[in-house]
């Protein structure tokens, strides 16, 4: 019976992935713009979910790392001739590089912030992390030579072995649809949203994901265990901002040209939200999250001239933009009411598999040590 | 069989039926091209034989919501009269407006959404939005009316700014002042600014007018959260400034002409158009701000003694008897009075596909706006502002809370400046 199920399981799972796979055949730009930010956020929260679903660590610097990887992806692959007009500097590396490059630069700042995410346990460490998010944003306004400052500045688009995830260089039509910047990354994003999820999971059932998850249960256990649990909790730290990069490298992509009006202290929050209302813990839920948080406010915005009570955009009422936020709101209650273990708690009882190690749910908060 | 197992063959189900959807579909036929219809005048997207849609994207639940709903409404306004009277080129021009509340990332998907349906952008709001959507919006040769001023995006040919520039308004406030005696050469003036482009683009203006009048700038550059300008106007004090260039928000100017005067500074105060809003008048510095204060900017207030501001303003009071009185109204008008011309001239090319349109825009000048604009705008030339004449107003108990000094003010530093310079 439980074969059948994980049969089952498995088969949806592959045709979800054809479907991902056939989407850009028929998708407009509204749905793969918007799947392409939710890609980026489901990368990004995969990485959060391993700090603080995984790990037990808070970290609200989340937006300063994605805006990292955002910027030394511009940098180190930007800097051409700006055909007469002043741009910003960059290293005109090769995208592929650039991409590895962004993601350690991300990883070294992590490492660098690895003695106080080592020592500093739970909230006391999203309160230490947020001041970085501050500095970032005075940083991008005022390092004009790397950032471009309020102008942002151009990201250079993705380059694979001569293959441009541009709108051309080559033109490219697939079963008589063309396929343009937003087809190909959307491609590009499924591979990496892939990878980060395979990554995370192998790491999650690995012997230091399991050391990781002592650490998150009881620090003493782990200590007694021989987890040297500082080092433990400055990896996770640096993973965790590794895929922050990451995630940053493809929201350049997927944005076209970077601001630093994106990467505000909102974002660390919406992270946070992508991972709780996915489930505490769970690498899907964490993707699943992102979706969410990302996708539906702006499917509310955009059906919202069929809803109910709502006025035309720019008439005298409750503008549409405004139901959408109240809409927004309600579903994260809900979710948290009707499924406390979040998204991936739900779906498990849809599915009805069975709880593998690396997704045993603990939503409730470690006492602190600090 | 179990719950959970028809659950999963649910969702089994429910896949297999979303790919047999994904293979019918196809969205290669839907072209964007869309044909032009009536006579041999050349389309493009969002132009039918009977329609012109032009897209609106602005904040209207964000930050700037207060500015940009009269804003928007103005813009329906003007093409609710002109539809009534035909439209333009034939069409009636249908307006897509989206909210994108100062997100970015919200207003791009936006923008993929409408880009394939509009003709071009009659409005949009936000410079990081802007910053975003720019090599897009140059790549898809969208004509953009920026709700903005900044002089540093004149010389993208698909942007274009209705009235003078942040910087050009700065001089020509500063000027008056200088002519007024109210400061003289070799003054200190303070300058308090918003980080970001606009703050930067009316600080450039101050720097160049004290460049060219002996004067130094003692600059304090704020963030838009930045709410209490009490360490600010200390040290300008402290500096001995004769006067205050002030390039934010309204509560900026608010907090810092209150204690300005609190601290015994009675020095006078120029602010850039954005910095005033009717709502000081209800605010503790009321007094401060009747007295002292300058705004300088090229859109009419409502009590500027011209016909068509009148009327504007009454017509806007009649379609939106809730909205309060401010000068975005006037701006919205006149903004899509802009469009008008250009779609006006995009017919007589016969041409109103994208480039069609851009081309257009740069064959219009001298659009008298009724006085809506201070100057006649003139957009031959690309990079160079539409023109440099600002009105200089006095915030007042009056309708729209400005009352205008007679005429309009062009100084001749600002005629001569070089917006392009750095």
């Amino acid at each position: 019976m439980s074969d059948r199920r994980r049969l089952i399981a498995r088969v949806a799972m592959i045709a979800l992935v054809a479907v991902l796979l056939w989407l850009p055949q028929y998708a407009e730009a509204f749905w793969l713009q918007t799947g392409l930010f939710a890609m980026s956020a489901a990368i990004g929260a995969v990485g959060l979910q391993l700090l603080v679903g995984v790990t037990g660590q808070l970290s609200l610097a989340h937006a300063f790392f994605v805006a990292v990887g955002a910027y030394g992806y511009c940098f180190l692959a930007g800097g051409g001739p700006g055909g007469g007009v002043e741009v910003p500097s960059g290293a005109q590396l090769p995208p592929v590089l650039a991409m590895i490059g962004a993601v350690l630069i991300a990883g070294a700042l992590g490492g660098l912030f690895s003695p106080i995410a080592g020592r500093l346990s739970g909230i006391y460490l999203g309160l230490a992390s947020i001041g970085l998010v501050f500095i970032g944003q005075h940083v991008l306004f005022n390092a004009k030579g790397v950032t471009g400052g309020f102008n942002g500045r151009d990201a250079e688009p993705f380059n694979l072995f001569g293959f441009s995830f541009s709108n051309s260089h080559p033109d490219l039509t697939v079963f008589g649809v063309p396929y343009g910047g937003l087809e190909r990354l959307w491609y590009l994003g499924l591979a990496l949203v892939a990878l980060s999820i395979w990554y995370a999971r192998n790491l999650t059932r690995s012997r230091p994901g399991r050391a990781l998850q002592t650490v998150r249960d009881s620090e003493i256990a782990a200590a007694v265990m021989g987890v040297n649990v500082p080092v433990y909790r400055a990896a996770a730290f640096v993973v965790s901002s590794m895929y922050a990069g990451l995630a940053g490298v493809f929201l350049a992509l997927a944005f076209g040209r970077v601001v630093p009006e994106s990467f505000g202290f909102l974002l660390s929050i919406d992270f946070l939200v992508m991972i709780v209302i996915g489930g505490l813990g769970s690498i899907r839920g964490a993707v699943a999250g992102a979706l969410v948080v990302t996708a539906l406010p702006q499917l509310f915005d955009h059906y919202s001239g069929s809803l109910p009570f709502v006025t035309a955009p720019g008439g005298d009422g409750l503008q549409p933009a405004d139901a959408a936020r109240f809409l927004y709101g309600a579903a994260v209650v809900a979710v948290l009411i009707f499924a406390p273990q979040g998204l991936a708690g739900l779906s498990r009882g849809l599915v009805g598999r069975r709880a593998v190690p690396d997704q045993s749910v603990r939503t409730d908060t470690k006492e602190s040590t600090a | 069989m179990s719950r959970s197992l028809k659950a999963s063959y649910g969702m089994l189900a429910v896949a297999l039926i979303a790919i047999a959807l994904a293979a019918c579909g196809s969205k290669g036929t839907s072209g964007d091209s869309s044909s032009p219809g009536g006579g041999s005048v050349k389309g493009g997207p969002g132009v039918t034989a009977s329609t012109i849609k032009l897209g609106v994207l602005t904040d209207l639940s964000g930050v700037f919501a207060p500015l940009a709903k009269p804003l928007t409404q103005a813009n329906q306004l003007f093409w609710k009269q002109q539809n009534a009277k035909g439209g333009v080129c034939g069409r009636k021009v249908q307006l897509i407006v989206k909210d994108h509340g100062y997100d970015p990332q919200k207003a791009v998907v936006q923008y993929r959404d409408m880009s394939q349906n509009v003709a071009g952008l009659q409005q949009l709001l936000g410079s990081p939005i802007t910053a975003a959507l720019l090599p897009t919006l140059k790549s898809d040769s969208m004509l953009s009316l920026l709700s903005a001023w900044p002089s540093s995006l004149l010389s993208n040919d698909n942007i274009i700014i209705v009235g003078t520039t942040y910087d050009i308004e700065m001089i020509n406030g500063l000027d008056y002042l200088l002519g007024k005696g109210l400061i003289k050469k070799g003054d200190k003036i303070g300058h308090l600014y918003f980080e970001g482009e606009y703050g930067e683009n009316g600080l450039k203006g101050s720097k160049y007018f004290a460049g060219k009048n002996g004067m130094s700038v003692v600059e304090q550059k704020i963030k838009a959260t930045d709410t209490d300008m009490t360490g600010q106007v200390a040290a300008f004090k402290r500096a001995g400034v004769k006067a205050i260039a002030v390039t934010t928000a309204p509560t900026q100017l608010a907090s810092a002409a209150g204690i300005a005067a609190s601290q015994g500074m009675t020095v006078p105060i120029v602010g850039n158009n954005p910095t005033y809003d009717p709502a000081l008048l209800k605010t503790p510095a009321a007094k401060v701000i009747k007295a002292n204060a300058y705004i300088a900017g090229s859109i009419a207030a409502w009590t500027v003694a011209k016909p068509e501001v009148k009327q504007v303003g009454d017509d806007f009071t009649a379609a939106y008897p809730k909205s309060d009185p401010k000068a975005a109204v006037q701006f919205g008008y006149a903004q899509a009075k802009v469009m008008y011309e250009i779609l006006n001239q995009g017919c007589k090319n016969k041409d109103l596909s994208r480039a069609g349109l851009v081309k257009a825009a740069h064959q219009v000048s001298g659009i008298d706006t009724g006085g809506l604009i201070a100057a006649p705008l003139d957009y031959t030339k690309v990079g160079q502002p539409s023109e440099r004449a600002i009105y200089i107003a006095k915030p007042a108990d009056v309708i729209g809370g400005l009352r205008p000094l007679p005429g309009t003010f062009e100084s001749a530093t600002a005629k001569s400046y070089n917006v392009a310079g750095s």
